[in-house]
């Protein structure tokens, strides 16, 4: 296989490699991919970061009136 | 079985989990609310019903999936959603790579994502149409597997793979124009 097509293959299942829900084969066979080409390497670094970037960036603590509110409906209304 | 005097020790500790997807489902703090709280009360009134050992969080999740669809999804104001055009692999990173001489390199990368507010990418997730949404809000957000996030929506665990892996490429769209509304074209050294 040519590079091209090993990249194009690399990246066409880049979420499942990043997500872990690829088969052992197929991980190994990108893994290997992303030691020899730095290109997808660093599309793999990207995707990575981006996915955690959104990850932190998305979450929001309850306030705590809010927490305290849910607390006091199950005390009195959840029985 | 589980216990419901053990209810408020064992799942209230998931109320900011559920406030941050809640928020991200009905987009407004208020509906957000009631969405939780409801969500407790009714988790609270089955939770003999809740088998102990499984993973109470997705317990929850679904309760949560299942009240906001029936009671909010009638009254949602629904704004502006985009049409999920198909948008190519690699969309964000390309675009940073394209306005540096070479490939993205790292600073061309930390300066969108510094551009990049959480507000920014809160708003961006609200655009994305309620099934790519939920995909990406339990993927993303709560770091479901494809496997719970199949049983909690149930649908085929291919149907959760073509809609995270869309919505999160119309994702990078949305992020890649609110920054450019930022200025990260202009600081990022795009030559005319």
């Amino acid at each position: 296989m040519n590079r091209k097509d090993a990249c194009f293959r690399a990246t066409s299942r880049i979420y499942s490699y990043l997500d872990n829900e690829i088969r052992t084969l197929r991980r190994i066979r990108i893994r290997l991919h992303l030691r020899q080409c730095l290109k997808c390497k660093r599309a793999f670094g990207f995707e990575q970061r981006l996915i955690s970037f959104v990850r932190e960036r998305s979450y929001v603590e309850a306030p705590p009136e809010v927490v305290e509110k849910i607390r006091r409906a199950i005390r009195e209304r959840g029985r | 079985m589980a216990d419901k005097a053990n209810f408020e020790q064992d799942a209230l500790q998931y109320a900011h989990d559920l406030y941050t997807s809640a928020l991200r489902l009905t987009r407004n703090p208020s509906d957000a609310e009631d969405l939780v709280q409801e969500t407790y009360l009714r988790a609270y009134r089955g939770y003999d019903g809740f088998q102990e050992g499984t993973n109470l969080r997705a317990w929850l999740y679904r309760i949560q999936k299942n009240t906001f669809i029936n009671r909010y999804r009638r009254k949602q104001r629904r704004p502006h959603e985009v049409e999920l055009d198909e948008v190519e692999d690699l969309y964000l990173y390309k675009r940073i790579a394209s306005t540096e001489t070479g490939r993205a390199t790292r600073s061309a990368e930390d300066e969108v994502f510094e551009a990049l507010e959480g507000s920014d990418v809160q708003n961006a997730i609200d655009k994305l149409p309620r099934k790519y949404r939920m995909a990406v809000l339990m993927a993303d957000i709560q770091g479901f597997s494809y496997k719970e996030i199949a049983e909690m929506l149930e649908v085929p665990v291919g149907t959760v793979m073509s809609r995270l892996h869309r919505g999160r490429r119309a994702l990078q769209k949305l992020l890649w124009d609110i920054a450019g509304e930022r200025g990260f074209i202009a600081s990022g050294g795009v030559e005319s």
